[in-house]
Formats: C-alpha cells, sequence, structure tokens
C-alpha cells in the first residue's frame, strides 16, 4: 500500500512539472518581421493572464515588451464593424481584429491618442480611407495590419491585466487577402 | 430504418447474452469504449467539450498492450463558431499496480500522432496540423463476473505539434495539454474463447 501511495505520488509530481513547464517556457517572437497571429501577440505581451503582486513584481518591464514597437499583425475584422460604422460612421476611431480560432482579439486604434473610444474626434483622410477599405473587404478576408503597439496595466480587485492596443495611421498599412493562412 | 432497428436489436440481445454469462477463465484480451470530459487545458483553443475513444488490449504477460483511436471535440459558442476535431490514434501499454478480484488499478502509457481539424464554414477557413501525441493514464477498473467491465480514468493528454509559422510563432501554443476524467466500459474476451 505504502509502494502504491509513493508511486501516485509521483505521478501527481511529474504531471504538475508537466503543466507548469509552459506557463515558464520564454518564448521570443520579432514583432516586425512576419505577420503574427493576434493569439501569438496577445501571449507574447502577456495579455492572457492576471499579473499578481506577489510574482510579478517587475510589471514595467512585461509592459515595455511590446509597449511602442511596431508590430504586424494578422486577423479578421471583428463583426460588430459594421454595426459601430452604422452608429459612428467617419467618426469611428477604433475596431477589434480577432483571431477566429479562439475569439481573441485586439483593438485597433485609428487616432493618433491611443484611446480607443469613441469620443469625437477629428477625422483624417488616412482614417476615412482605413474605413473605407474595411468597408470594401469581404468580411471572410483576412485583414494585414501594421501598426505601434500600445502596452498598459489595467488595475483589477486584487491583480491587475495587461492589455494592448496598436495603433495605425496611415492607409497603406492595412491590407486584406482572401485566402485565410492561419 | 428497418436495417438500423435490426443491427440495434441485434446488438442489443448479443450484448445482455454475453454480458449475463459468468466467466471464471483466464481473461486474455478486451476491447473498449470510453467518454472523457477536459477538465483542465493549455492550448491555442481553450475550449474542448469530449472526448471520446474506442481500443483493443492484448495480455501479453502481465502487461496490457494495445492500440486506440480517440477523438476530441470542440466548438466555439456565439458567430465564430469554429470547430476543432482532435484525432489520436496511439499504441498502448497498460501497467497493473493494484489488484484484488473485485478492483484493479493500473497506469497506461500511449504514444502516438495526432491530426487536428479545424474549420469555419462561416469564413470559409479550414487548417489541418499535426504531431505526436502521449498519454499517460490512471484506470480504476470495476472488475464484474460478466463479460463487461466498467471503468474510471483520469489522463493527461500532450500533443506538440508540427512548426507551422502560419499557424503559430510561439513554442506555447504548439503544445496542447489536457487533463481529463472519464468512464468507460470494456468487453472482456477468455482463453476459452479461442478454443
Amino acid at each position: 500500500m505504502k509502494k502504491m501511495k509513493n508511486k501516485i505520488v509521483l505521478l501527481i509530481t511529474i504531471i504538475s512539472v508537466i503543466l507548469l513547464t509552459p506557463n515558464c517556457s520564454k518564448d521570443d517572437l520579432v514583432l516586425d518581421q512576419d505577420y503574427v497571429t493576434v493569439s501569438d501577440l496577445k501571449h507574447y505581451c502577456h495579455c492572457d493572464r492576471n499579473t499578481s503582486i506577489f510574482f510579478d513584481t517587475d510589471v514595467k518591464t512585461i509592459i515595455e515588451q511590446c509597449n511602442n514597437k511596431e508590430v504586424k499583425v494578422k486577423g479578421h475584422i471583428d463583426n460588430e464593424f459594421h454595426k459601430l460604422f452604422l452608429n459612428y460612421g467617419y467618426k469611428l476611431n477604433s475596431f477589434y481584429l480577432r483571431d477566429i480560432r479562439n475569439r481573441n482579439s485586439i483593438c485597433i486604434c485609428l487616432n493618433d491618442d491611443f484611446i480607443c473610444s469613441y469620443i469625437d474626434t477629428i477625422v483624417t483622410s488616412q482614417d476615412s480611407a482605413i474605413i473605407n477599405k474595411i468597408l470594401n473587404s469581404n468580411e471572410t478576408d483576412m485583414c494585414y495590419i501594421k501598426g505601434i503597439l500600445h502596452s498598459y496595466e489595467l488595475p483589477m480587485n486584487t491583480s491587475s491585466k495587461i492589455e494592448i492596443n496598436i495603433l495605425i495611421n496611415n492607409a497603406d498599412d492595412i491590407f486584406f487577402k482572401s485566402d485565410i493562412n492561419y | 430504418m428497418k436495417t438500423t432497428k435490426i443491427i440495434l436489436i441485434i446488438s442489443v440481445v448479443i450484448c445482455t447474452t454475453l454480458a449475463k454469462t459468468e466467466i471464471f477463465a483466464q481473461e486474455k484480451s478486451d476491447i473498449y469504449l470510453e467518454l472523457s470530459k477536459p477538465l483542465l487545458e493549455y492550448s491555442l483553443f481553450n475550449r474542448y467539450i469530449f472526448d471520446a475513444g474506442t481500443g483493443y488490449n492484448a495480455k501479453i504477460n502481465r502487461l496490457d498492450v494495445g492500440a486506440s483511436l480517440n477523438m476530441t471535440y470542440s466548438k466555439l459558442k456565439g458567430e465564430y463558431n469554429t470547430q476543432t476535431y482532435f484525432i489520436k490514434p496511439r499504441v498502448n501499454i497498460l501497467l497493473p499496480i493494484y489488484g484484488s478480484n473485485l478492483t484493479t488499478f493500473k497506469i497506461k502509457f500511449g504514444l502516438g500522432y495526432s491530426v487536428i481539424s479545424i474549420n469555419n464554414k462561416k469564413y470559409e477557413f479550414s487548417d489541418l496540423q499535426q504531431g505526436i501525441n502521449a498519454i499517460l493514464e490512471l484506470k480504476f477498473n470495476y472488475i464484474t463476473k460478466t463479460r463487461f467491465d466498467y471503468y474510471f480514468i483520469i489522463n493527461y493528454d500532450y500533443t506538440f505539434l508540427n512548426k507551422d509559422k502560419d499557424f503559430t510563432q510561439l513554442d506555447y501554443y504548439r503544445n496542447i495539454h489536457l487533463v481529463s476524467f472519464g468512464i468507460g466500459a470494456k468487453l472482456k474476451f477468455y482463453e476459452k474463447d479461442e478454443k
């Protein structure tokens, strides 16, 4: 019976080690080389977990890993875009880019101040050109975006979360392809 | 429809007859059917609904050696209803670690190659990924005097996907970890049957 207990303890230890290993692994991602998926980017920038005051003493370093970096990202334009366009027209200053494999999303901002809100802002010709490009694309097309990452801490009750936005200024930095290649 | 009914009735009759026959001979092999629900998951998808599997084991000395085929299914809720089929053929070895007249406790090690099919009709998207797969399973078996035994399983299922830059550029998402809990039933064959 004692032998069996030891075997079970050993098994539980092995399973725990294997399960914890992926959380400790350090993956490197070149943000401005190949177009990365929304999920890859969110994981790389630590957006898929809560940061704890006990384990993440240096949240600033985590934020700096992505903040103000140029990034190339691919995904699908969120379904809500057309509804929001009906309400805000060309004053729409943000939309979401999604990974349809798991619903992960990133907010894409069209104005310079990194605020993905719908407060009245001046609509530039580039903003309108970006919106027109989206309106002329098919829902099934894969969207490729080049922009600047903005990473920040979102405080919650006892922990906090890292959030990211992408700023896009130029209509040349967004294009669509009909062949979906995740 | 009539043929399906007949097949169903014949299957029920055979199973009940076999199940009611008391057997005291040495168990030689078995086929099994099991169903499990992933409890913990670390993967790109993070939403597995259930796993169904079938397999065959033959007794060689104290070990059970066999092959199995499992399928894990998942579907995203809402508008992005992406479906994922995870097909896992494996070769397995079962090692008994405890046994009595009523129960047995076994460890199963399995190794195979898995294929993941991902598709979304709305977005006309489909993808196929593959990689090596391994399983470590604890099997608690309740022994009956009939042809059928029932068991509980808890397993750790690991898949390491082949490199595909379009699918993911991170090694983190190439690893799929699943911890599942489930139930199963096996139909036993005895030495007597083979004579």
